[in-house]
């Protein structure tokens, strides 16, 4: 079974510390699911472009970011919708896809759902899909956000990714009216915490989760309840973390 | 040069149908003078509509009157023989457009549905139809009887979308039912279950003013083009559906499709409703955009 993530480098310098961290975390993520007996594989923006909806995309989604934030997206907010594109041009015939911060603690390669299925609910961190199904979606972020951008314009955002696409349109405690969308995506959220999402809590037993969500802000929560942590980087701080967890686990 | 407001009437039913007509609106629509939308409300069935009309700043109008008809098809048939009440003043020609239509291509109110000084009215002859759609001849009847006619018109008014009237003319027709049946158009309304209203505007308009339009029989002259699709009840309701939402999405195929067409054809007659144009448009859809059409 495989699983796929996607990674843009988007520092100028591929020697930068911030590449060099995501390079060994993009290996963690892959060490943590190969050893539960997937075959993870890593896609980028080349990947992205063979995608015929690139264009139809990259245009829209600079266009409607301005409408309902008033900015121009920066380019890591491009890469969040990019990676979908990435996913449907796969040849495969189901499949997941997570962010490379979604840590396999134990979750076993059982075949996916027939529906596009996101399995934390509005966090699009880990799903599971059909190229078919991911290039619906692709198309569903311009189609639905057009539909719904007088009223995203209106709820001050700093910045409209894919997480805020799923968040303010298909969750119906933000859009009443999300049953009309979810129909046309045929898609199903999930959350079952803690087995899937969940951040990383030191004191809880690892057997307690199936795959963590190991985000910057799960690790800023850490470093803000951890005064031993305080003064570490970030970054090296999330490396350090997810390699103490793959240990205990071996 | 000419003064054309659009009219639509939707319900939650139509809620999808009806923010794609919106949004092929903005993208294609240009030089119309307004474009009133009416809310069937009745009981609940109008719930998501108002919610995300409120959202989206939809602008919408209310017949408060119309709520007293208990039939919702001819509560909103009702609602577009008022529709002369609720367009912008400075309207002469009220164009009226259901909502399971799209607009699929830029174009200019004033040039689009005239010939000759006149709007064009299509028709087809019932004899024509009638093998195809046996309902058409009790329509007919229906109709002529409504309008209190000598004899069964002959001719069908309703297919070719969308339909264009002048403004008068719906105060006259609510004129014509109080003189002939005694009742306010309203009350004709509440105590009826079938009408079909634009076999009544187009056969009274043939009987009361021949002279208004340029009439086009369609099975002897070819239909005119217009770049709005009508997604009908039909067995192809669904390819439609799905067609109609590409055309919205994807204008730029549209074109694609229509120059290489007209540039290899003899037959230049661009219409979406003949399943081998379908055939070409998908072509080029899949030529264009590979990976969404596999499956979608």
């Amino acid at each position: 079974m495989k699983i796929y993530t996607y990674y843009q480098n988007l520092d100028e310098s591929s020697s930068s510390k911030k590449h060099e961290q995501e390079i060994q975390l993009i290996e963690l993520w892959k060490n943590s699911w190969s050893r539960q007996g997937f075959t993870p594989i890593v896609l980028n923006l080349n990947d992205a472009k063979k995608n015929s909806l690139f264009n139809f995309l990259d245009e829209n989604i600079r266009n409607l970011h301005f409408e309902i934030t008033g900015d121009h997206i920066q380019e890591y907010g491009m890469s969040c919708w990019y990676r979908w594109l990435a996913y449907g041009v796969q040849a495969d015939e189901k499949f997941y896809v997570s962010d490379y911060d979604a840590i396999n603690v134990n979750f076993k390669p059982i075949e996916p759902i027939d529906e596009l299925h996101f399995m934390d609910s509005d966090c699009p961190f880990f799903a599971s899909g059909t190229p078919t199904q991911f290039n619906l979606l692709a198309y569903s972020f311009i189609n639905f956000t057009n539909i719904r951008k007088t009223f995203l314009s209106k709820q001050e955002m700093d910045w409209y990714h894919d997480q805020e696409f799923f968040t303010f349109n298909l969750v119906n405690e933000s859009n009443p009216n999300s049953k009309i969308f979810n129909d046309k995506l045929n898609c199903k959220f999930t959350r079952v915490r803690p087995d899937i999402g969940d951040y990383y809590d030191p004191k809880m037993d690892l057997s307690d989760y199936k795959v963590l969500h190991v985000a910057s802000s799960n690790i800023n929560q850490i470093k803000s309840s951890n005064s031993d942590f305080e003064k570490e980087d970030s970054g090296e701080l999330r490396i350090k973390i997810i390699q103490s967890i793959l240990n205990k686990l071996s | 040069m000419y003064n054309i407001s659009t009219f639509t009437v939707t319900h939650d039913r139509d809620l999808y149908a009806f923010i794609k007509l919106s949004e092929s609106f903005r993208k294609f629509c240009k030089n119309y003078k307004s474009h009133v939308v009416a809310l069937d409300t009745h009981l609940q069935d109008c719930e998501n509509s108002l919610r995300y009309f409120k959202e989206e700043g939809v602008e919408y109008i209310l017949d408060k009157e119309a709520e007293k008809i208990p039939h919702g098809h001819i509560r909103q048939q009702y609602i577009k023989f008022n529709s002369d009440k609720y367009v912008s003043d400075d309207t002469d020609w009220i164009c009226h457009v259901d909502s399971n239509c799209v607009f699929f291509e830029s174009h200019d109110a004033s040039t689009t549905y005239f010939f000759e000084g006149k709007p064009v009215m299509e028709y087809e002859e019932i004899s024509t139809l009638k093998d195809q759609n046996p309902s058409v001849v009790d329509w007919a009847k229906l109709t002529s009887n409504i309008l209190k006619l000598p004899d069964t018109i002959y001719l069908d008014f309703s297919r070719r979308k969308p339909l264009i009237y002048p403004k008068w003319l719906f105060v006259e027709i609510r004129d014509w039912f109080l003189k002939n049946y005694g009742i306010s158009f309203l009350d004709y309304c509440r105590t009826t279950d079938q009408i079909s209203e634009y076999n009544i505007l187009g056969t009274y308009c043939w009987y009361y003013h021949r002279y208004l339009y340029h009439w086009v029989d369609i099975n002897k002259e070819g239909v005119r083009y217009i770049p709005l699709l009508q997604k009908s009840n039909s067995i192809q309701c669904a390819e439609l559906e799905n067609i109609s939402e590409m055309l919205v999405a994807f204008p730029e195929v549209h074109l694609k499709a229509k120059s290489i067409f007209q540039a290899r054809s003899q037959n230049k007659h661009i219409d979406y409703r003949d399943g081998s144009y379908n055939s070409f448009y998908n072509q080029v859809l899949f030529f264009l955009y590979p990976e969404f059409c596999k499956n979608n």
